[in-house]
């Protein structure tokens, strides 16, 4: 039964984040005026880094459950890492833990254990910048992907398979995404093959469709183009979906098509819980 | 003057899941024969520094004389303990993945046992929260657990003692207690969940043989034994790598 995998030290899982930050990326969620796509990607990663960071966090070590890459691309291909990490891939969580490029100070509202909450100033890091130039390189980025899982899978052969989030707003600027798609889903582990999910964000006023189980519904050719790159959630994935509140029929795939704000946090929070931390 | 018919063999193991180190280990035990009583804790993997918090626990109930049990004198002895435990965090300068973890706190699932004679009967009584686990034998046989009595029920999300202060009364209305009458040919063990989980499939399953097998190691404290044992059980998926704890009363 494939990805059962238990992830540990000696047996680490690694996530890919690619981003597109091209220039539309600059506009607000579904072409309104307001929260700019790009300023509440980069949040949502830096929060996602956070949260990845503080499971693995025992006592004041931390242990290396996980390899993190971001790839942004847009007016170029690259490691979105901000400050120290800036141009490293597959970094190791405890690197990754140590080197914010800054920690910045927020409030945060905690609840008083009497029913009501209380705000508290935390230091939050911040490892990537908002980003919003260039076209969508989307097959470059894909590449790049590549090359790195092939790296990491030489060296990780019985792992908990790689994760791919791919966020993007739209159609691939330097040619057909969909050979490259396959190529990164027939990499794999013996514990199974990486799971590539993707999420679309609108720049039109649109219907959104969440981890369906097949094109039928799909609204056009790139909508079924990223939906037939999309791996299929593993069960334990299908849990956490639904523990954010997501019901994913068997054979769903992780795709989200002209994602909202909200469906975004989903996706990020859906595709970052791969069971079996040991 | 009477003279107490009984006494207790104690047998005990304890082991990280494979590719942890001891001192990583986030299962506790600890027990005074005097005085009989027996804790084990199981410290929650996620969460900061779970094996301070359960060793912190167990050791500290297994001093305190006579044994808490009771709403009024349990909720004030793990008040106590967790504001030590927070106290000790906050002289540390922490970094910020720390300081935020630290804000959740720690959690420990936790069974306790101790024995009491009245009279010339060996009595038993027992507390519980989460998916620590007594069982209870008569000669090897008649098998009752509590709080879980069957495998399948492993493997849910527990209540767990919390270390903060503002969300442990919620979780002390959840721990269960249990009583009973031990005589000679009785057997109890504390276990964390992941013995639990497979000693009661055993059971169920009406596979003996390996169960013996265990019984046999634990009597002669075999520990490298047991290490090859659940070594063994890892390797072919019978039980889950994680901490191991095991307390064995024998009463004779």
């Amino acid at each position: 039964m494939p990805y059962v995998a238990e992830i540990s030290r000696t047996n680490p899982t690694c996530f890919i984040i690619l981003l597109d930050q091209s220039g539309s990326m600059a506009d607000g969620f579904g072409g309104s005026e307001g929260l700019r796509k790009s300023d509440f990607v980069a949040d949502l990663v830096n929060k996602t880094l956070h949260d990845l960071v503080i499971r693995c966090t025992k006592a004041e070590e931390i242990r290396n459950y996980y390899h993190i890459s971001i790839i942004g691309y847009g007016g170029s291909v690259q490691s979105a890492f901000a400050g120290a990490l800036g141009g490293k891939t597959l970094v190791p969580i405890s690197e990754v833990a140590d080197n914010p490029a800054r920690l910045e100070t927020r409030t945060k509202k905690v609840p008083d254990g009497a029913g009501a909450l209380v705000e508290h100033q935390v230091r939050f890091p911040i490892w990537i910048d908002p980003g919003a130039s260039g076209g969508t390189p989307m097959c470059a980025a894909l590449s790049q992907a590549k090359v790195q899982l092939e790296q990491w899978l030489s060296e990780h052969k019985d792992g908990f398979p790689p994760t791919v989030l791919h966020l993007t707003d739209g159609e691939s600027t330097d040619g057909d995404p969909t050979a490259l798609g396959k190529e990164l889903l027939s990499l794999g582990t013996s514990d199974g093959s990486i799971l590539l999910f993707n999420c679309h964000v609108s720049s039109h006023r649109a219907a959104k469709v969440e981890y369906p189980s097949g094109d039928a519904g799909l609204p056009d050719q790139f909508a079924k183009t990223l939906f037939g790159i999309s791996s299929t959630l593993p069960e334990s994935f299908r849990k956490a979906a639904e523990q954010t509140g997501v019901n994913v029929s068997e054979g769903g795939r992780g795709f989200v098509f002209n994602g909202d704000p909200a469906s975004v946090v989903q996706f990020f929070e859906i595709g970052t819980r791969p069971a079996n931390l040991r | 003057m009477i003279r107490v018919p009984y006494g207790l063999r104690i047998h005990r193991f304890l082991a990280p899941k494979k590719g942890s180190q001891p001192g990583e280990c986030e299962d506790a035990i600890a027990f005074h024969a005097g005085r009989m009583v027996f804790a084990v804790a199981d410290g929650a993997t996620e969460a900061y520094d779970s094996r301070s918090w359960a060793r912190l626990f167990v050791r500290a109930w297994v001093r305190i004389q006579p044994p808490v049990f009771e709403m009024q004198e349990f909720e004030p002895f793990v008040r106590d303990l967790g504001r030590r435990l927070h106290r000790k965090w906050s002289r540390r300068k922490l970094p910020w993945y720390a300081e935020e973890k630290v804000r959740g706190g720690s959690f420990t699932a936790f069974v306790l046992l101790h024995f009491y004679i009245a009279g010339v009967t060996l009595h038993w009584k027992a507390s519980a929260l989460g998916d620590c686990c007594l069982i209870h034998r008569r000669n090897l046989t008649d098998c009752n657990a509590f709080p879980i009595t069957r495998s399948e029920e492993f493997g849910s999300h527990p209540i767990l003692l919390p270390s903060i202060e503002s969300k442990q009364r919620r979780a002390l209305d959840s721990v269960q207690h249990a009583s009973g009458v031990a005589a000679p040919g009785d057997d109890f063990l504390l276990v964390s969940d992941a013995v639990g989980s497979w000693f009661l499939k055993q059971r169920e399953n009406g596979e003996g043989e390996t169960t013996r097998l265990f019984d046999r190691l634990t009597e002669s404290n075999d520990a490298d034994g047991l290490q090859n044992f659940f070594g063994d059980l890892r390797s072919t998926g019978q039980i889950r790598n994680d901490d191991i704890a095991v307390v064995r009363i024998e009463v004779y």
